[in-house]
């Protein structure tokens, strides 16, 4: 199996010496092609400093990760957008639409930043709405949909350039039941059939148990990792909420 | 403690008060320039005549300033709007601490002061150094010299510039007050969640009514140019029709161009989904459809501004030009003939005038009871515009050698004509005795009839003026003339001297003669004073009004653009996360900022560019044809205002959405 992502000994410190605050401390995992991992921990673990440091969007303290063998740590400016561009795609909770563009104005917006040409955008867009089932609220504008159609638009636009990792970011945040378990649907079908590769920062026990692989971080660290396996999604629940109990009763109230 | 925070407040929103500010002091300053003309022309060497126009001017520009005054009132209201709307969410904070409604308005209060009294600082500092440079200007507009220079300070000017902000800065504050007070809590802290109100308007509706708005242009353009002899037939009033069509077209373009253009660009599948042209056009979609009826008010200020200035430079620069033609002789005295001694005579007698008198004409002229202006123009007169019928006057004649005795004075084209023949001597509205000529209209004049020469008519004049103001008389055969009464008579003379002081003293001692209520007399210098004195007039209010209409529209661009850079700011976060390069979020910062700002523009260019020929109709009736360099003038200047405002604009605009 490749390597899409490796994370070397990263630590991300806060603060100054007088008081400092250790956001992420020297946590290491790797995730393979066609992995859908999730990251959990209560607030202020550190779960969404890490996953901003995989993105780019901040900076490591120490440590190194790469993406699809390239060390992204070492990247400055323009190549950081680049790279953003080219290997990754992003969900939040928030969904992060542009309100002024249509569904598929959003979702074509990622591929013409890439210079994919009209008929190449517009077959793409047509094939993988499709498949996500967002086909007739394509020409809405965001206000005009419902949670759930916005954060599936947003799916469509991370997945719509084959980036080489999806980096989730809380996705059911904003999102009531149905609407979480029809996105969770979608996210495990652009993991099965499409074979994208996945990472998932969640609170929510539900929500991680469509993963195959959970991470748990308390105050910056690994504190265990199980995976799916053979197992159900009910038993990976299960074992899901052992390790949360464990973990003490920070995030209880999350569940 | 309210003082620090609002002196904290200020520093720390520097950055959107910058526009703000710059208006403001740009207001004040130019307020203060304009208010201190009188001291800024004491220094100048005037005469009487000068002088008087000065008074006028600062007389008109004292009630022009009200004027001014709302505007740059609305202008500071609109922006102040803006500056709240930013802050609702700290003002959101401030409430559930504690802090209460009428404490919020006295730091909003507090705040305006203190802007407001640095600005007014600022503004009346570069108004006072601003004016040692254009009192330079005023003498050059006025025509007179610089005697002494001295330093031009003007405390009336400043005292008026301080009242009337002040009462702008007080409006501002009562406005605030009511806006923060009636604003609710839950609106204040969610004020950047919610959502802008989208509205998506059906584009064939837009498609239709850009349609009707351009037909109503297009004819309004059409009334003011081509069809503007129908124009005239009817009352003064039909002017409101093309204006009006002009202002509710110019709306429905803004309220229709916006949707009209996105659809037809987004039928260009290739461009349109092309890097961030999506977003480019989008965003200004959703701009222009949110501020329709202020981006018309700007187009309509801009092409005010320019008509304004091309018509008053052109103007200016014509008269300037257009003494020297049309008051080729120092003094001439028209007199009609009667019982007593004349007036001519009387002038001739004037001993300081004898000695200095380097040539004299008199020349004749004689009227038919019967032969009045109508009369002129035969059959035609039924067919002239009213305005220029009811001048039903005695037209006086004039014989052929009398005449081109003038003509040699003059340097006009003489009549050369036959037995029984007629030729007309005329340059305000030839155009009237070109169609009669035309038409060859016999005349009959002293119970004879008389067909008109090959000629026909000639552009001249028998009186000095500042303009073409003959509106004609008729040169015929001497023969015809034998044994008439003489009805008035014209005295020219050139003076032998130019010194300054002689002339000054000659026309002083001139004025002292009694002359009869029907005798008028010019002299070249008065002419010349008077008329460049109320150009000048007229060209200093279209500056004073043109300047405040184009900075007014240019900072309400660049407020509105900046006001929505920060609600954009998330928007251009998102293009960042998905990974769009540095350079291409400012290329489409720039594209967007640029469009936003030459929209209303460019339609205003259109409108000026019929306005100007409708100018252009006016003021050729008094002779203007040349307004070129005016026209220059004034879009160089709108261009340099217009992209300085563009330019900090896009650098605000750069620096609030950088991380």
């Amino acid at each position: 199996m490749k390597e899409i992502l490796k994370v070397k000994n990263v630590i991300k410190y806060y603060g100054s010496k007088s008081n400092l605050t250790k956001a992420v401390d020297d946590i290491s995992f790797d995730v393979e092609e066609g992995e859908f991992v999730a990251i959990m921990g209560a607030s202020g673990s550190g779960k969404t400093t890490l996953l901003n440091l995989i993105s780019t969007i901040d900076k490591v303290t120490a440590g190194e990760i790469f993406v699809d063998g390239e060390e992204i740590t070492k990247l400055k400016g323009n190549d950081l957008n680049k790279f953003r561009r080219d290997k990754l795609g992003f969900i939040f909770q928030d969904f992060n639409l542009l309100d002024t563009l249509t569904g598929r104005e959003n979702i074509s917006l990622s591929l013409s930043i890439q210079n994919v040409s009209y008929s190449e955008q517009k077959r793409r867009i047509e094939d993988i709405a499709s498949k996500l089932g967002i086909t007739k609220i394509l020409d809405k504008y965001p206000y005009q949909m419902s949670g759930g159609e916005k954060q599936r638009v947003a799916c469509a636009r991370a997945i719509i350039t084959n980036p080489s990792i999806i980096l989730a970011d809380e996705p059911t945040g904003a999102l009531d039941s149905k609407s979480s378990k029809q996105l969770l649907s979608s996210f495990e079908y652009l993991n099965k059939d499409l074979n994208s590769t996945i990472l998932m920062v969640t609170h929510d026990a539900f929500t991680a148990s469509f993963s195959s692989r959970v991470i748990f971080i308390k105050d910056g660290k690994i504190f265990n990792e199980i995976r799916k396996g053979e197992a159900s999604r009910k038993e990976f629940f299960d074992s899901i909420i052992d390790v949360v109990t464990l973990l003490g009763g920070e995030i209880n109230d999350a569940l | 403690m309210l003082c620090k925070l609002s002196l904290a407040n200020i520093k720390k929103s520097i950055k959107d008060y910058a526009i703000y500010f710059v208006t403001l002091v740009l207001g004040v300053c130019i307020f203060y320039i304009f208010n201190s003309i009188d001291s800024q022309s004491s220094m100048l060497a005037v005469s009487n005549r000068q002088n008087e126009m000065i008074e006028l001017l600062i007389n008109i520009l004292s009630y022009v300033s009200v004027f001014v005054t709302f505007i740059l009132g609305f202008l500071i209201i609109y922006a102040s709007r803006f500056l709240i709307k930013k802050r609702n969410k700290e003002f959101g904070i401030y409430m559930t601490l504690g802090m209460s409604k009428r404490k919020i308005s006295l730091l909003l209060l507090l705040e305006t002061f203190i802007i407001g009294l640095i600005s007014l600082v600022v503004g009346l500092f570069l108004g006072v150094i601003l004016s040692q440079v254009t009192s330079v200007f005023v003498a050059n507009m006025f025509e007179a010299d610089m005697t002494k220079y001295v330093f031009v300070f003007s405390s009336s000017a400043m005292i008026k510039t301080a009242i009337y902000f002040a009462i702008i800065y007080l409006i501002v504050m009562i406005f605030n007050t009511i806006v923060v007070s009636k604003n609710k809590l839950i609106n204040l802290l969610q004020a950047s969640k919610r959502g802008e109100n989208l509205k998506i308007k059906n584009p064939y509706i837009c498609i239709l009514l850009f349609i009707v708005s351009v037909l109503m242009l297009a004819s309004a353009y059409y009334m003011v140019t081509s069809g503007i002899e129908e124009l005239t037939k009817h009352e003064v009033g039909i002017i409101l029709l093309p204006i009006s069509l002009g202002i509710v077209g110019t709306l429905l373009f803004f309220y229709s161009s916006s949707g009209m253009i996105l659809k037809v660009v987004s039928r260009c599948k290739n461009f349109y989904s092309k890097g961030l042209n999506t977003f480019i056009f989008k965003q200004i979609n959703s701009k222009i459809n949110t501020m329709v009826v202020s981006i018309s008010v700007i187009c309509i200020m801009l092409f005010l501004t320019l008509c304004l200035l091309s018509s008053s430079l052109s103007l200016k620069n014509y008269f300037n030009n257009s003494i020297n033609k049309y008051a080729p002789v120092d003094l001439n005295l028209y007199e009609e003939v009667s019982e007593g001694e004349s007036d001519i005579d009387k002038f001739l007698s004037e001993p300081i005038l004898k000695n200095n008198i380097k040539d004299k004409f008199i020349i004749n002229s004689y009227t038919d009871s019967n032969f009045r202006f109508s009369d002129s123009l035969g059959d035609y007169a039924k067919e002239v515009p009213d305005l220029i019928r009811n001048h039903n006057v005695l037209v006086k004649v004039v014989g052929e050698k009398d005449y081109n005795l003038l003509a040699d004075y003059y340097n006009l084209e003489k009549v050369n004509q036959n037995e029984n023949e007629y030729t007309i001597v005329v340059d305000f509205n030839k155009f009237v005795y070109d169609e009669s000529v035309k038409r060859n209209t016999t005349l009959h004049i002293f119970d004879r009839d008389l067909v008109p020469s090959k000629k026909g008519v000639i552009e001249g004049f028998m009186e000095i003026g500042a303009n073409p103001s003959n509106m004609g008389f008729v040169v015929v055969k001497d023969d015809l003339l034998a044994g008439k009464d003489v009805y008035s008579k014209l005295l020219l003379i050139n003076y032998s001297t130019s010194d300054k002081e002689t002339v000054e003293n000659i026309e002083k001692a001139l004025s002292k003669i009694d002359i009869k209520g029907y005798s008028i007399y010019d002299t070249k210098k008065e002419i010349k004073e008077s008329s460049s004195g109320l150009t000048t007039i007229i060209t200093f209010i279209c500056l004073y009004v043109g300047v405040i209409f184009l900075i007014s529209s240019s900072a309400i661009l660049a407020l509105k653009e900046l006001s929505d850079c920060i609600d954009d700011r998330d928007k251009y976060r998102i293009l960042r996360q998905i990974g769009v390069e540095e350079k291409d979020i400012n290329k489409a910062l720039f594209k967007q900022t640029l469009i936003f700002f030459m929209t209303p523009l460019i339609l205003a260019i259109v409108h000026t560019i019929f306005g100007l020929k409708f100018a252009k109709w006016i003021l050729g009736s008094m002779g203007v044809d040349n307004m070129l360099s005016g026209v220059i003038m004034t879009f160089v200047f709108l261009l340099i205002i217009y992209l300085i405002y563009f330019i900090v604009t896009y650098l605000c605009n750069k620096s609030i959405i950088r991380d």
